[in-house]
């Protein structure tokens, strides 16, 4: 079963926030979905705490005395998470409040040591957001979709540290809210009422269902923190005002945010929408493309074939290989050269493939590689013509011949692939595909 | 030398340069006096021993090294909600009857950085809930002016012993927390200085709170020098208290000659209320005639949302006392039932073991005042009657500089006396001149005037506003200079 409730997505709150699912319903009833995020800041020390944010630390070393709720310990607010809670809400188009406030919610927890939470729920650091994002669905043309924003606020995470997959999870979340919608209509249809509840998406019976310990409604019995002052921020933009955080200054310093870098890529690269998109999903993917693509020595590199080159082979090796693609050491030459020697014909996409699991482990460039193990295909017309000649030669050849003259000309595709299996796939293909051709057809 | 009690901080620190005192000699002498001390009137919790002994001895050495330092060989004694490590802090409580912080609250840290050597660790009511020190799991303080010991008097509270302490005169200082009186009650019925500050000038960090926004830490002494003293030492900004004031704390220092010529010292007349004992009403008017003859300008004024204070404290208190003994659930420190049915299980027996009936009194209200549908009706109304209460202040100090009330109603009540009536019902008695300032954050002490016909200490409280400390020192040690209660503690021969 996978609960709802992790570290990205913690419940769904109806009513919050309005989108649309894919799903085809009676046109009686619209669905208002909202997702509560929570987002973890990658802060050296804890929001509250001088303990190191950090997961991969033995059990209870990163707990200072106010995590483990010792008596007379105070908070104080880590001015760095505060300026990345001000970054995001610029970047998300919020409203940046001048005062937030912090509060108590309370609730009995195994993994709440203080019996209370605190959190932003009166007056949060920002509000009135609004996120427009392209929704992608394979084998359907990318379109753009709005979704505003309620609160951002600063809360502390009681939290453990689970490496979730991610994808799975927001594959999962989808799910749940299609399973959620169709639910509450037809409890709706029926005459029933929909509770406000916690539930659970459990993957395998592909249905949610209420959480059993929070079956009573919480009230967590809100109270100011009186241990933190109200949060003030410089809004106006003098260089610094009593030690605030200076909110001006952080929106100079915001990075180019991801709509503006898709557009640069359509714009200037000559890109299409996917692509970018796929890209700047991948920032990693992204600088080796701009890398490869400015490299000074190469300027006739063709944008859109490096960025399929990067799509097509790298991508896809990394996800074949269960890597992280963040996590791959290649250099950008390395990268640009295999590209190159790919364009040139001289290696296809199973011996680039070949050469990307080297360079997982070496700073060899891929042409040395490619010479080392003897990675390079055969692309000589005459000899691939002479390996042609000689296949047709042979009893499957001949067989083969006679299909394809009797009109059946899709039984080139296996002469082509006995070719390749022989040849361990070190032959250029394309070139094979039209010399066979050209021969049958005389 | 039996006791400290005619000498200020400043002669203890120039005899231990004269090498006429010796810091390891008191402590040993006086380790066993106040084990003894303790059995008569129950003021500590924890009499520190080894450790006393080990911080004289280091006195000394820094001494004889030609290195002392300002509070070299002055004892202190520090209430039992106040963590310090490797000694067990209890706050009278079954819940933490067994906790040893790992850290120093930053007020001890400073008195241990100028040489103080901790005593004591002192008696108190229960996590601070009580204005009798009578509430505690050790048992009631007495007080030492009573009479009979069989048939004492309170010495106050929730600070009780940490005002015993000082007024046995084995102590140069003591700190107690001050929420709703809690320093100046007792050290009123004991016939010490009590001073609660400006809130926000001496971190709380440390301090195990009852209501954070009303708690102060306080200092109790026998004299407005030595109290001067012990706020200099531990007042001013700490990083690890968001809620005390960024600035630099210039420590106050008080002019040889002590005059209030021009001062304007406020008479609230809501402080002259139902159950104000005439003893202490005299009093009241015997210094605000001294202060007059003093060239202060003594005038009337009117606050109006004085009585209303203990009923928005009522309210408050509940909700901060219910959210901060949330964490006391028997798992990461503190008492830990014997049950393990479930989670659950576990921290509903932990609770029910370790909290007395006040503390669990106040933590079901604070829960129902909070409670999302009674929080508008209660909570939040209780915080706009707050703010008025304040504005009461802020309007007052418009026209006056200081305020003059009486501290407590009357004399310390005799013990049996004070448990005829519920906690709830003695702290809105007790409390009632003290309350008003925590609500504000504005500084307060209380100073020792005469002995009542009983031969219990009467006080009265001077109240000021926000960072006034300078000019409230000033008028407290005319008073002290005027009414020359010193004389009545060397008179007076202690058991």
């Amino acid at each position: 079963m996978l609960p709802l409730s992790t570290r990205l997505f913690n419940k769904i709150i109806y009513d919050k926030l309005r989108c649309y699912s894919t799903l085809k319903t009676s046109k009686k009833w619209k669905s208002v979905v909202g997702l509560e995020i929570h987002a973890q800041i990658a802060s050296n020390s804890k929001l509250f705490s001088g303990a190191k944010n950090s997961f991969i630390e033995p059990i209870n070393t990163a707990v200072a005395l106010l995590d483990a709720s010792i008596p007379g310990t105070l908070p104080v607010l880590n001015r760095g998470c505060v300026e990345a809670g001000v970054k995001t809400a610029l970047a998300l188009s919020c409203n940046v409040n001048k005062i937030s406030m912090f509060d108590r919610k309370h609730y009995f927890y195994a993994d709440l040591p203080a019996g209370y939470q605190i959190t932003q729920q009166r007056a949060p650091l920002a509000s009135n957001g609004s996120l427009t994002f392209p929704v992608f669905t394979p084998g359907t043309k990318p379109y753009y979709k709005s979704v505003r924003l309620h609160q951002l606020q600063l809360e502390q995470d009681s939290g453990k540290s689970l490496h979730d997959e991610h994808l799975r999870i927001i594959r999962g979340v989808a799910q749940a809210v299609d399973y959620e919608i169709e639910r509450q209509i037809s409890v709706k249809e029926n005459g029933g009422k929909i509770v406000n509840e916690t539930r659970s998406w459990d993957a395998t019976t592909r249905t949610t269902i209420v959480m059993r310990d929070k079956e009573v409604v919480q009230d967590y019995r809100f109270m100011p923190e009186p241990n933190l002052p109200p949060l003030h921020l410089n809004m106006c933009g003098d260089e610094q005002k009593n030690d605030l955080v200076n909110v001006d200054f952080i929106s100079k310093s915001l990075p180019i945010l991801p709509q503006q870098m898709r557009d640069d890529l359509v714009a200037k690269y000559k890109l299409n929408e996917e692509t970018s998109q796929i890209l700047v999903n991948h920032q990693i993917l992204l600088k080796y493309f701009y890398d490869i693509i400015n490299d000074g020595n190469i300027k006739t590199r063709s944008t859109r074939s490096v960025a399929v080159f990067l799509i097509n082979d790298l991508l896809k090796f990394c996800h074949k290989q269960d890597i992280e693609i963040e996590n791959i050491k290649m250099t950008s030459q390395q990268i640009g050269e295999l590209f190159d020697m790919k364009e040139k014909s001289e290696v296809n996409q199973h011996l680039v493939s070949l050469i990307f699991n080297e360079m997982l482990e070496s700073s060899k460039s891929p042409s040395e590689i490619a010479k080392d193990k003897n990675w390079t295909q055969i692309t000589d017309d005459a000899e691939i013509e002479r390996i042609c000649n000689e296949t047709l030669m042979t009893e499957s050849g001949k067989k083969i011949t006679k299909v394809y003259k009797s009109g059946k000309k899709k039984v080139l595709f296996a002469l082509i692939g006995e070719i390749m299996k022989r040849y361990d796939n070190k032959i250029d293909a394309a070139k094979v595909a039209k010399i066979l051709q050209n021969l049958l057809e005389k | 030398m039996s006791r400290l009690i005619n000498y200020k901080i400043k002669e203890i620190s120039t005899k231990l340069c004269d090498k006429t005192l010796c810091p390891v000699e008191i402590v040993s002498d006086f380790l066993p006096k106040l084990k003894s001390f303790n059995e008569k009137f129950n003021t500590f919790i924890t009499i520190t021993n080894e450790f006393a002994l080990k911080r004289a001895e280091e006195s000394l050495h820094r001494i004889n090294n030609g290195q002392k330092l300002p509070l070299d060989g002055v004892l202190i004694a520090i209430k039992d909600n106040f963590c310090i490590k490797n000694i067990r802090t209890t706050c009278a409580s079954i819940m933490l009857k067994d906790f040893i912080p790992t850290y120093n609250a930053t007020v001890y840290q400073k008195l241990e950085n100028a040489g103080a050597i901790l005593m004591a660790k002192t008696n108190m009511d229960e996590f601070g809930m009580g204005s009798g020190t009578v509430d505690s799991i050790f048992g009631p303080a007495k007080n030492i002016w009573s009479k009979d010991l069989n048939n004492p008097a309170i010495a106050g509270g929730s600070s009780g012993g940490s005002a015993l302490a000082v007024a046995s005169g084995y102590c140069s200082a003591a700190l107690g927390s001050d929420t709703g009186g809690s320093t100046r009650n007792p050290a009123s019925y004991c016939g010490v200085v009590g001073f609660k500050p400006t809130y926000g000038l001496l971190s709380r960090h440390g301090l195990i709170p009852l209501v954070n926004s009303m708690d102060v830490p306080g200092i109790l002494t026998r004299t407005i020098d030595d109290c001067l003293e012990i706020f200099n030492t531990i007042a001013g900004p700490d990083d690890f208290d968001s809620t005390t004031i960024k600035e630099t704390f210039t420590p106050i220092k008080l002019p040889e000659e002590i005059n209030v010529k021009k001062i304007k010292i406020g008479i609230p007349k809501e402080y002259h209320c139902n159950g104000l004992s005439s003893e202490v009403l005299e009093t009241w008017t015997k210094v605000a005639d001294l202060l007059e003859a003093g060239g202060a300008e003594v005038k009337e004024v009117s606050m109006p949302y004085t009585s209303s204070s203990i009923f928005v404290y009522s309210i408050l208190n509940s909700c901060e006392v219910a959210s901060n003994m949330s964490r006391y659930d028997g798992i990461e420190f503190g008492h830990r039932a014997d049950d393990e049915t479930s989670t659950e299980h576990l921290y509903a027996k932990s609770r029910a073991e370790g909290f007395n009936s006040v503390v669990k009194n106040r933590i079901f209200a604070g829960n129902y005042f909070l409670l999302r549908k009674n929080y508008e009706n209660h909570f939040l109304k209780a915080l706009k009657v707050r703010r008025l209460i304040n504005k009461d202040f802020i309007k007052v100090f418009s026209e006056v500089d200081l305020l003059l009330t009486p501290t407590t109603l009357s004399d310390a009540p005799l013990l049996n006396d004070f448990m005829k009536l519920n906690n709830r019902d003695q702290t809105a008695f007790q409390d009632y001149c003290t309350q008003p300032a925590n609500m504000a954050g504005v500084p307060a002490i209380t100073i020792p005037i005469k002995l009542s016909s009983n031969d219990l200490p009467l006080s009265l409280q001077l109240m000021g506003p926000n960072f006034s400390e300078e000019n409230l020192f000033k008028v407290a040690k005319f008073i002290e200079n005027s009414v020359n209660f010193s004389s009545v503690y060397s008179e007076r021969n202690f058991y």
